[in-house]
C-alpha cells in the first residue's frame, strides 16, 4: 500500500494561489503598520541660507554694552545693515537655544533681548514671516516660558514654535545625522539665523553655533554625542545659516549645558554676529576663557573650509 | 552494629539541617523586619523624590523616569559623564512654593551603580562658590542649586528664581529628602 500523495493541477493551482493570497495580505498589514510619515515622505533637501558677500569688509563685527538690543543693532550695522542679509517678503528662521527650563540669569538659554531685537531687525528689513524656533531637552512649553523667549519675541512679531508645535520632516542629512528629522521650519526658510549662546557643556568642552543645530533635529540626535568633535563640524557643514549671532551677554563658564547655578555665569555684554560660523564659534569660545584652536570642532570645521578661526577677522566695535 | 551505624548518619544530617536552620531563621528575622522591608522595597522601586507636603511645597508636578537610554532628554551632552559614572536611574519634578510670589524649583534624584558613582557626580555638578549644608556632611549648596548624596542616591535641586526665597525652599526639599530613611 502506498502512502504517496499526488497533487494533481487543480490542487497545485489552488494551493498557489493560497500562498499568493496569504503573501499580499502579509505585505498590506505590513504597510499598513509601517511609520507612514516615514514610508511615504519626501526627503527634502537642504538648503544653502547663505547671501553672497563682497570680499572686502569685516567677516564678523562683536558690540558691548550694557543694552543687548543695541548690541545687536551696532553689530548688524557694522556688518552692512540687515538690509544686506533678508529682503522684503522673505521668510526668516531665527534660531535661539531654548534648550532648558531656565531663567534668562542662569544662562542657559539664549537671551530673550537679542532674539527679540534679531525678529524686530528682520521685520523691518520687510521679512513677510519671522519663526523663532528649537526642540527643546526639558519640557518644551517651560523652557519657551521661563526663558523669557516666548513673551520676548512674540511682542517682537514672531510666530513663536515650540517643539509640540514644529512637523518634523525628513531631509537629506549625511554622516552620523544621516536619518534624522529636521523640522519643517528650517525647510521653508529663506533666511536662517543661528542665535546661540555661548556657555559650556559636559561634552564638548563650549556649545556655541554649531552645537545649536542640534535643536533642528529629533530626539535621535543623542547619538551624535559619540564622535562630538567630527558631528559638530558635519553639523556646521549641512547647516549653512545666513547669518550666526552669539550671545555672550551672559555666559554659562560650567555645568552645562544645563547649568542653574548663578555661581557659574559671568556677564560678558557682548554679541558677536557673522557671516561665517567657524570665525563666531571661535570669537564665542574665548568669551569663556577657552582657546579656540584647542576646539577639536572648531579644528575640524576650518580644515574642512567652512570658515576660519582667526581672531584679526573679527571687528570688535567695543562699547556704545 | 546496624543501629550505630544509622546513629552516625543521623549525627552527620544533624549538622547542615542546623546550619539550615539558623540560615533560614536569620533570613526570616530580616525579611520581617520592618525598616529592611521598606529598604528592599525602595530599592527595588528606584530613586525617590522628597515629599512635597514635608518641604511645604504647594505643588509638584508628575515625576518623569529616565534611565540609561533616555538620560540625554534631561541632561543633553552631560549625561555621557553620568554614565561614566555609573548611572543607573533618574527620576525628576518640578516644585511650586508660595512665598512672596510664587516660584518653583527644579528636583532630580539620579541613582547610581555605588556611593562612590553619587559621590564622584556631585563633585563634578559642583558650582564655583558652594558650602556644606550646615548638619548634612553629604550636602552643598551657593543658594540657587543644591547637592546632596544619601548612599547611591543623588539629590540635585535648582531654585528657578533670583528670589532669596529660593534658597530656603532648596534646604527644606534636601531636609525632607535626607530624613527619609533610604
Amino acid at each position: 500500500m502506498s502512502h504517496e500523495h499526488r497533487i494533481g493541477r487543480r490542487e497545485a493551482l489552488v494551493r498557489l494561489s493560497s500562498a499568493g493570497l496569504a503573501v499580499a495580505g502579509v505585505a498590506t498589514g505590513a504597510l499598513g503598520f509601517a511609520d507612514r510619515r516615514t514610508a511615504s515622505a519626501a526627503v527634502s533637501a537642504l538648503r544653502d541660507w547663505r547671501v553672497a558677500t563682497p570680499g572686502e569688509g569685516a567677516r564678523a563685527v562683536a558690540a558691548r554694552g550694557a543694552n543687548p538690543a543695541d548690541n545687536v543693532r551696532r553689530a548688524l550695522t557694522a556688518l552692512g545693515g540687515v538690509e544686506r542679509f533678508v529682503k522684503r517678503g522673505e521668510v526668516v528662521l531665527v534660531k535661539p537655544n531654548v534648550g532648558w527650563d531656565r531663567l534668562p540669569e542662569q544662562a542657559a538659554n539664549t537671551d530673550p533681548r537679542v532674539v527679540a531685537e534679531i525678529v524686530r531687525q528682520a521685520r523691518a528689513a520687510g521679512a513677510r514671516r519671522v519663526v523663532v524656533a528649537d526642540i527643546s531637552c526639558n519640557d518644551p512649553g517651560r523652557c519657551f516660558d521661563r526663558s523669557g523667549i516666548l513673551a520676548a519675541a512674540g511682542q517682537a512679531g514672531a510666530e513663536v514654535l515650540d517643539g509640540r508645535h514644529v512637523k518634523m520632516v525628513s531631509a537629506n542629512l549625511s554622516g552620523a545625522a544621516a536619518g534624522l528629522q529636521v523640522f519643517a521650519p528650517l525647510l521653508e526658510a529663506d533666511r536662517v539665523i543661528n542665535v546661540p549662546i555661548a556657555k559650556h557643556h559636559g561634552l564638548s568642552r563650549v556649545t556655541l553655533g554649531m552645537k545649536n543645530w542640534f535643536g533642528v533635529l529629533d530626539r535621535g540626535r543623542n547619538r551624535l554625542h559619540q564622535d562630538i568633535d567630527r558631528c559638530l563640524a558635519e553639523l556646521g557643514a549641512m547647516f549653512r545659516p545666513t547669518l550666526t549671532v552669539v550671545d555672550a551677554t551672559r555666559v554659562l563658564l560650567g555645568n552645562g549645558p544645563q547649568g542653574g547655578s548663578l555661581s557659574d555665569v559671568k556677564d560678558v555684554g557682548a554679541v558677536a554676529v557673522s557671516v561665517d560660523p567657524v570665525l563666531c564659534d571661535a570669537w564665542g569660545a574665548v568669551q569663556l576663557g577657552v582657546d579656540p584652536s584647542s576646539l577639536g570642532f572648531i579644528r575640524n570645521a576650518e580644515r574642512a573650509g567652512l570658515g576660519r578661526s582667526d581672531l584679526a577677522l573679527v571687528r570688535e566695535i567695543g562699547k556704545a | 552494629m546496624r543501629g550505630r551505624f544509622r546513629l552516625w548518619y543521623a549525627a552527620l544530617l544533624a549538622v547542615p539541617a542546623a546550619a539550615a536552620t539558623l540560615v533560614m531563621a536569620q533570613g526570616r528575622r530580616t525579611r520581617d523586619d520592618p525598616r529592611a522591608v521598606l529598604a528592599s522595597l525602595r530599592t527595588a522601586a528606584g530613586p525617590a523624590l522628597p515629599a512635597a507636603a514635608a518641604a511645604s511645597a504647594s505643588s509638584s508636578t508628575e515625576p518623569a523616569r529616565y534611565d540609561r537610554e533616555s538620560l540625554y532628554e534631561l541632561v543633553d551632552g552631560a549625561a555621557e559623564g553620568y554614565l561614566a559614572r555609573g548611572f543607573e536611574r533618574c527620576v525628576a519634578a518640578t516644585y511650586a512654593f508660595q512665598g512672596t510670589a510664587r516660584f518653583e524649583v527644579a528636583a532630580e534624584v539620579y541613582r547610581f551603580a555605588s556611593d562612590a558613582g553619587a559621590r564622584a557626580q556631585l563633585d563634578a555638578d559642583r558650582p564655583r562658590s558652594t558650602a556644606p549644608l550646615d548638619g548634612a556632611l553629604a550636602a552643598v549648596s551657593d543658594g540657587n542649586v543644591l547637592l546632596a548624596t544619601r548612599g547611591r542616591d543623588l539629590l540635585k535641586l535648582t531654585a528657578l528664581t533670583t528670589d532669596p526665597g529660593g534658597r530656603e525652599a532648596l534646604g527644606a526639599l534636601a531636609d525632607a529628602w535626607l530624613k527619609e530613611s533610604p
